[in-house]
């Protein structure tokens, strides 16, 4: 059946957004992402952030551009 | 301590813990000036089924085409891992103005995970995270789309599949109990 297809075939793995390199250059990676950070200790409680803009219309955006 | 592993792969796994994850409170526009107002989480976890996130990854971005959208999902379930030093002093949402009941530091009940409404996690040195707590009052979903777009730059680890399991099971009945009434 079609969707029995296994998600780890070839097919599936050649994705683009599949990581790409070998297993070792891909260790590597996650090496460098998990790498431990003192920051984590200290900074470690939800926060809010809250962001405020101008909508621009795009009438306004041709305008400007006049 | 429980077992996890750090390989990433393109998609996301029950288990997988993430840091740095935004949950939207509210959107709004008023006189055309628009005000978003999100919480940053440090670190969550996943919790929606893994097969249901198998088969979403499946239908969005595998090459085969199924002709429609059914096993999408809407979003993925998370819930924040906090702190244990500042549960134990109540004050792990402090930075939202709101005050929680401190935990037991030396519960064992706790820390054997006996109560039903939080999950102990210890994690090995290798992992940048301190002893955490899951309160599983606390949850929220994510875009999916938004959620693999930081897997590269956001994720942290996976917990293993009998640990995931664990977790999973202990949410569920956390959220299916029945709140009876005292007479």
């Amino acid at each position: 059946m079609k969707n029995d297809k296994n998600i780890f075939t070839d097919e599936y793995n050649s994705k683009s957004t599949e990581l790409s390199g070998s297993d070792e250059e891909q260790e590597k990676l996650y090496d460098s992402d998990i790498k431990i950070d003192e920051k984590y200790y200290d900074v470690n409680k939800p926060d809010r952030k809250i962001i405020k803009g101008k909508i621009i219309h795009d009438k306004d955006k041709k305008r400007n551009k006049k | 301590m429980i077992k996890i592993k750090k390989e990433i792969k393109s998609r996301v796994f029950q288990g997988d813990i993430f840091k740095n994850v935004e949950y939207i409170e509210y959107a709004k526009e008023e006189s055309g000036i628009i005000e978003v107002s999100k919480i940053i989480f440090p670190f969550v976890i996943v919790l929606t089924q893994d097969c249901d996130l198998e088969w979403d990854y499946k239908y969005r971005w595998s090459r085969t085409t199924y002709g429609n959208q059914d096993k999408w999902l809407l979003s993925t379930l998370v819930a924040p891992l906090y702190n244990a030093e500042h549960m134990f002093e109540g004050s792990q949402l402090s930075k939202l103005n709101m005050n929680m009941s401190p935990l037991g530091r030396n519960s064992s009940t706790l820390k054997n995970n006996k109560n039903p409404r939080y999950h102990y996690l210890e994690f090995s040195d290798e992992i940048p995270i301190v002893i955490s707590i899951i309160d599983f009052k606390h949850y929220f979903s994510v875009n999916n789309l938004y959620l693999k777009k930081i897997i590269r730059s956001n994720f942290v680890c996976r917990v293993s599949e009998l640990y995931r399991e664990d977790i999973s099971q202990r949410f569920a009945s956390f959220l299916s109990r029945i709140g009876l009434p005292n007479y």
